[in-house]
């Protein structure tokens, strides 16, 4: 097993102007505890609201286009991505690296998912996916992490929302295979 | 045999055959059902059993009836977030203890060295999202210069690496002080005890530029100071660091994080913004704001606490607000002056007393926002502290007038330092750009364009304007121009309650100004409606920086080129930084910077930025776009400006083969191409070669470009000094005085076109006399 390299992927190509990652990153994040503080114990934050709140905060100011918020939501999805796994490794090595505690997907309750989304698995796979299909993994990642819809994903990556659908299934059939089959061993 | 290995190479990774081959079959069958599908998975697979099982298990639904990743990621209630990823235990040679603090781009641990030398250090681990391999090689860089630094009050960086996660991380010498603000605000020094560890400071960075090393990030927290048998003791540190993760961490966004994540952009220089040549004179930037926060607790432009302010407006701040003296700004306040004083052991009116004069006028003078105007040294700074310390006059003086006056007197100086900018400019040679010819023929066009437009977004042109102008030109013929130039002063009346709407529309009438040759005109309409669509849309919207590249086109086309550079260079900033370097408008407007620089004859910059935006934009826009053979031509020009004729002439010729190839024979981009090789073969003197050029240029820029456009005289003027230059004075003479004559009518008689055209004739006509006595 290759040893994860965070960076190696993430940041590549067009996909997010590398400058904005840093400064989205630390937003999210801040935005993120500043809100766990606040609330109440057991309170899930949505992406979606959580990258619209540091868009307004950071660009905010006017009406941009269409086309510098796709720069925007890139990086956000890649800084989402990023906070998640890094705390899914710490999760892990918080029990001590040995057997992973996981529970195959079929078996638990849907509204369960999320919580029981295996970060790790997922990254990898999706690391796996970047490599052959960039815009496919693209989807990916404006519609899970940065909490676009199909029409917001397909004006962010300049598609028609048909070919978003079309791909965002094949993707998404693809990833829960992969994650199910991993867990099943 | 090849697909095997490859799927197995494939395979090997993700215990799986391919996604693409796996995407491929799925979508060509996802449609079908029962036998058919089962045929054509069959079919497509092969022999390949791994791909089908998998496309059929992924067809097979229980994917499609899952919600899996249909509800965006969350985080959940851990509190796990606040923290940064725990360091690893060790890194190389050391291991790594407690966390000693967090700054804008990583952590700083306590760690233990146990070989070669046992010890405690600091390492600062760097946040994600840069590229490790570069700041390592850029910190690797600055070894050999950072090694030269051996001084008791600059803390040294003993190395740099990579964890196994990929961050960069420095290790430094362990400081166990505390930043020099807190560190005197807890002792309670005076004013005079604070000066004295300031002196300290001052002479650490004026050791470190003396060996040529800019620290560009000094703040509080990177100025520490120690007790050391009960002497405070000032260390510098991360010297090295900032310039090795400077490009991966635009100043832009640095400035933003520092401001809304962690502490100040207050400490950063006008000119860093702009990410360009940062020399000495940012340290002694940073050096007077922190001379500010010792003597009142406050930074000069309070800038940290301004929690909900945008980057437009942070930038801003710090390129044009004015800053109080320090005493004054003690003065304005309230409660907090009796606890101010009260650090610093004496009581507020006393403290005012104290730094009023002299100590403002030091503090005013570190910090001024032309780096021209500061001190030009640390030792300069440091010697005016000493000198009132021990009584004496110092350098820095009340400015009187001058500094109330503050921006609007420095402004107009700019504005004259630009026309020798000029006359440099022009002594090179003049050159069209095809954006500005190809506007100026569809004027005719855009004239009519422009004016339905605004018809059809509010009557107003009909209404206000076109009806003023009647009645008080009645018996005249109303051209559009006029009635654009009576409305222009009721825009912003009609428009009260849409000033983004009144800004488009001052924009449409700008550039139609422009377009038709009115530069002068087009300037005040162009120049509100970038400030107006700046503030209601914001500074990276599309519509602000089309009018920043109008105005920028119509300042340098006035020889107002500094004026261009210093709205231009952050628009750039913040395009890449909002849009993303490669968006078609960060190029165009970068394109624009770049003339503006080539223009100013600063062609190093012109050369490396020229040359990376016509990179990215032959990737990104189609190559008949005019602003990418702009930018080939400024770079054209900038190579020729230089001399370097055997890269310049051949590149020359070859941007005007591609307008040829691209554009009908009087497409304007043709046209411009035409006019800069033909300045190139007359820079060369090659005369011989240019004339014929020129002469064919001038017949079609004549046909197609409005009558008296300043473009006509400069064509001329251009022809007639390829063939006095060829030594034909007497043909060269009517043409240029004929030039002299749309010169001054387009551009006024004070205009540097106009008296370098008359000193060529009078030249001339010297000659001419000298030959024939």
């Amino acid at each position: 097993m290759e040893t994860p390299k965070p960076d190696e992927t993430f940041d590549q190509g067009r996909f997010a102007s590398e400058e904005l990652l840093p400064l989205v990153y630390e937003e999210l994040r801040r935005l993120a505890s500043r809100r766990l503080e606040r609330e109440v114990p057991g309170l899930t934050i949505q992406a979606t609201a959580l990258v619209h709140e540091a868009y307004m905060r950071l660009l905010g100011d006017g009406t941009p286009t269409w086309e510098n918020k796709g720069h925007f939501f890139g990086a956000a999805a890649i800084a989402m991505r990023r906070i998640l796994v890094e705390r899914a490794r710490r999760a892990q090595s918080g029990k001590h690296g040995g057997g992973r505690e996981r529970v195959p997907l079929t078996e638990i309750d849907v509204a369960a998912v999320d919580d029981r989304l295996d970060f790790l698995a997922l990254d990898a796979a999706l690391r796996r996916m970047e490599r052959e299909d960039e815009r496919g993994a693209r989807i990916v990642m404006l519609r899970f992490f940065a909490g676009l819809s199909v029409e917001e994903t397909a004006e962010a990556l300049g598609l028609s929302a048909s070919t978003v659908k079309r791909e965002w299934s094949c993707a998404r059939a693809w990833l829960y295979d992969e994650l199910d089959r991993t867990d099943h061993g | 045999m090849t697909n095997w290995i490859e799927r197995t190479m494939a395979e090997s990774e993700g215990n799986g055959p391919s996604y693409a081959r796996v995407r491929e079959v799925f979508l060509a069958v996802e449609d079908l059902s029962g036998p058919d599908l089962h045929r054509e998975v069959g079919r497509l697979c092969g022999s390949d059993d791994r791909l089908r099982t998998k496309v059929l298990r992924m067809l097979d639904g229980a994917a499609r009836a899952s919600t899996f990743l249909l509800e965006p990621a969350t985080l959940d209630g851990v509190p796990m977030l606040a923290d940064p990823l725990p360091p690893p235990e060790t890194i190389g040679a050391y291991r790594i203890n407690e966390l000693l603090g967090e700054g804008g781009f990583g952590s700083v641990y306590r760690a233990r060295q146990e070989v070669p030398i046992r010890r405690d250090v600091a390492i600062k681990i760097i946040k994600p999202g840069m590229d490790t391999r570069s700041v390592i090689a850029r910190f690797e860089a600055e070894r050999q210069t950072l090694a030269l630094l051996h001084h008791p009050n600059i803390a040294q960086v003993f190395e740099a690496g990579a964890t196994p996660e990929g961050r960069p991380y420095f290790v430094m010498e362990l400081i166990p002080g505390e930043p020099i603000t807190r560190y005197c605000d807890h002792r309670r020094l005076t004013i005079e005890e604070r000066l004295v560890i300031f002196c300290e400071v001052c002479r650490a960075i004026e050791h470190a530029h003396q060996k040529g090393v800019i620290h560009r990030d000094l703040k509080p927290s990177n100025i520490l100071v120690q007790d050391e048998s009960g002497h405070p003791v000032v260390k510098v540190i991360d010297f090295g660091i900032a310039k090795a993760i400077e490009p991966f961490a635009a100043d832009a966004t640095r400035l933003t994080v520092n401001a809304q994540i962690v502490g100040t952009p207050d400490y950063m220089s006008p000119e860093q913004l702009d990410g360009g040549g940062a020399d000495t004179r940012v340290d002694i930037y940073a050096l007077g704001v922190l001379l500010f926060e010792l003597l009142t607790s406050f930074t000069p432009l309070g800038l940290a606490s301004r929690e909900r302010s945008s980057l437009s407006l942070l930038m801003r701040a710090i390129r044009e607000e004015i800053p109080k003296r320090p005493s004054a700004r003690l003065g304005q306040l309230e409660q907090s002056a009796a606890e101010i004083a009260r650090l610093r052991s004496t009581e507020p009116r006393r403290l005012r007393a104290r730094i009023e004069g002299d100590l403002d006028w030091i503090v005013l003078k570190a910090i001024e926002k032309e780096r021209e105007r500061r001190y030009d040294s640390v030792g300069a700074l440091a010697s005016d502290i000493l000198h009132h310390l021990a009584q004496e006059p110092v350098s820095a003086a009340r400015p009187g007038a001058w500094y109330t006056a503050g921006k609007f007197v420095r402004r107009h100086r700019l504005a004259v330092a630009a026309v020798s900018a000029v006359v440099a400019a022009l002594a090179i040679g003049l050159t069209l750009t095809a954006a500005a010819l190809t506007r100026a023929m569809r004027a005719e066009s855009e004239l009519r364009l422009a004016h339905d437009q605004a018809v059809a977004v509010n009557d107003f042109l009909v209404d206000d304007l076109l009806g003023a102008a009647n009645t008080s030109r009645a018996g005249h013929t109303v051209t559009v121009v006029e009635a654009m130039k009576g409305g222009l002063p009721h825009v912003d009346q009609r428009f009260a309650a849409k000033p983004a709407v009144g800004a488009r529309v001052k924009y449409a009438i700008g550039s139609v100004f422009r377009d038709i040759g009115l530069l002068e005109e087009s300037v005040p309409p162009l120049k509100a409606s970038v400030e107006a669509l700046e503030r209601e849309l914001g500074p990276s919207h599309a519509n602000t920086i089309d009018a920043k590249i109008a105005l920028g086109d119509a300042l340098r086309e006035l020889g107002r080129d500094e004026e261009a550079e210093a709205m231009l260079r952050p628009a750039v900033a913040v395009m890449e930084l909002t849009s993303g370097p490669d968006d078609p408008r960060t190029l165009r407007i970068k394109g624009s910077l770049g003339e503006v620089l080539q223009k100013r004859g600063r062609h190093d910059e012109a050369d490396a930025l020229l040359r990376e935006t016509i990179e990215r934009m032959v990737r990104v826009l189609e190559p008949s776009e005019e602003s990418l053979l702009a930018a080939r031509m400024s770079l054209v020009a900038s190579l020729g400006a230089q001399a370097r004729d055997s890269e310049a002439l051949p590149y020359s010729q070859a941007v005007l083969d591609q307008a040829k190839a691209s554009f009908s024979p009087t497409h304007p981009a043709v046209l411009a191409a035409m006019n800069n090789h033909a300045a190139m073969l007359s820079n060369l003197k090659r005369y011989a070669d240019a004339e014929p050029i020129y002469r064919d240029l001038l017949s079609a820029v004549e046909g197609s470009l409005p009558a008296g456009h300043w473009q006509i005289a400069v064509t001329r003027f251009s022809l007639g000094h390829a063939i006095g230059e060829a030594g034909r004075a007497g043909d060269a003479i009517p043409l240029i005085e004929r030039a002299i004559v749309e010169a001054t009518a387009a551009l006024g008689p004070e205009h540097d076109l106009v008296k370098r055209m008359t000193a060529e004739r009078d030249g001339y006509r010297h000659r001419l006399e000298g030959a024939t006595p």
